[in-house]
């Protein structure tokens, strides 16, 4: 319980201090929001849990060049994402790099759930809710990197547009275009797949 | 208020950021607006979709680090990670300034005397420079005239290095100038003999081909 009460900034400064130790508990606080955060935006299991091991050894390796201690999961968070990015760059996360690029009529989400899930969508059918869940997890697969990394940010994580525009090195303006762009074309995917 | 003012602010309104004010405004709009309404409530379904689709799962593998990698508060971590350029040279300055601890610590003298440069180690074997004295006119003039002496000798000595130098290499051009004549001279005798001896195979053809010339002719002659 004494640890709960011990803040970031303190625990980053027993790490610089030659307490090693100290870094497991800042590892065990952020481990699972970070995890889900990575596993949101890559919408892999294992490659966000290859970003979440490497996001905190670079953030070991270089935390004596964090300049303010206490921003220290703002800091974990933007390494994670910039790994997440490399990788989207570099084609790991292939499906929606194709998909966006072949344009609103070729996307085919039947065809995606069924080959990625073993599912199969029937017209007018009521969705269940595991259902549901891979429809929207499908449907974000969809969207660019910076859409989808607004999404996950404001919806799952609650993070402030301010603090998101700073994550994401953008205007405060473009992250707000970004949402709603991004939860529109969630919401023609969905109603089209719906209706189909 | 009017639509595109109020899609504007749709984002502040599923992000759960939007003043007061503005909510007001975008609640006036929303009564008259049904397009409007619609679009919010779709968006608001939408979020609340989401946050249920992907709720926060456990982490499959809890990740510990085992430390046996030093600390980055360890110095000596710090000093790994620095750039090539400052490492190689902090460590060429402090090779120095231990290399010359060392020196100052065996009460090292190094001294360069009229361009004879010399080294020494440890107090006892030191040679004590001489304490400083004033001295008169005559015995400055002595001094003057003792290192205008040596300067002359070591002078003199040169000039003799340089004198045997210059005779020892004409004495070797001599030589090799006889040997010189002497080829020319044997290569103008065989010459002269080559010379002499194709003259004679001359002679000899033109004697032979006479001959040749006078046994055709009598043989012309004598037939009928």
């Amino acid at each position: 319980m004494a640890l709960l009460r011990v803040t970031d900034q303190e625990l980053v400064e027993r790490v610089l201090q030659g307490k090693a130790e100290a870094f497991n508990h800042l590892v065990s606080r952020w481990e699972k929001k970070l995890y889900n955060y990575a596993c949101r935006l890559t919408g892999d299991r294992e490659e966000a849990m290859d970003i979440c091991q490497d996001a905190f050894t670079r953030a070991y390796e270089q935390l004596s060049q964090l300049k303010d201690p206490g921003k220290f999961s703002f800091w974990l968070f933007k390494i994670a994402r910039n790994f997440c990015f490399s990788r989207y760059r570099s084609g790991k996360t292939q499906v929606p790099l194709q998909r966006e690029k072949e344009g609103e009529d070729a996307i085919d989400l039947e065809n995606l759930l069924s080959q990625d899930h073993g599912l199969r969508l029937d017209s007018g059918r009521t969705f269940e809710l595991q259902e549901m869940q891979l429809m929207v997890r499908g449907a974000l697969d969809f969207l660019p990197f910076e859409q989808r990394e607004t999404i996950v940010l404001k919806i799952y994580e609650g993070l402030k547009f301010s603090e998101i525009a700073e994550l994401a090195e953008c205007p405060v303006s473009t992250v707000k275009s970004r949402l709603y762009l991004g939860m529109a074309q969630l919401k023609k995917i969905l109603t089209e797949k719906g209706q189909g | 208020m009017n639509c595109e003012k109020s899609r504007d602010l749709m984002p502040d309104w599923i992000g759960q950021e939007i003043d007061a004010g503005e909510l007001k405004e975008l609640k006036n709009h929303l009564h008259a607006c049904t397009t409007c309404r619609q679009e919010l409530a779709q968006l608001s379904g939408l979020r609340g979709s989401l946050l249920s689709a992907w709720p926060d799962e456990p982490i499959p593998r809890p990740i510990r680090f085992e430390f046996d990698r030093p600390s980055p508060a360890n110095p000596w971590w710090r000093f790994q990670r620095w750039p090539l350029y400052l490492k190689s040279s902090l460590t060429v300055t402090a090779c120095f300034l231990v290399c010359l601890a060392g020196l100052s610590f065996s009460r090292t003298k190094i001294q360069l005397n009229q361009g004879d440069f010399s080294i020494t180690f440890g107090e006892g074997t030191a040679e004590k420079a001489p304490a400083s004295k004033v001295i008169s006119a005559d015995q400055f003039q002595s001094l003057l005239k003792k290192a205008v002496a040596d300067l002359d000798q070591r002078q003199n000595l040169r000039w003799q290095e340089l004198f045997q130098t210059r005779e020892e290499a004409e004495s070797r051009r001599e030589v090799e100038l006889r040997g010189l004549s002497s080829k020319l001279h044997y290569l103008e005798t065989t010459q002269n003999l080559v010379w002499k001896e194709t003259l004679l195979n001359k002679s000899y053809v033109e004697s032979l081909a006479r001959d040749l010339y006078l046994r055709t002719s009598q043989a012309r002659s004598s037939q009928p």
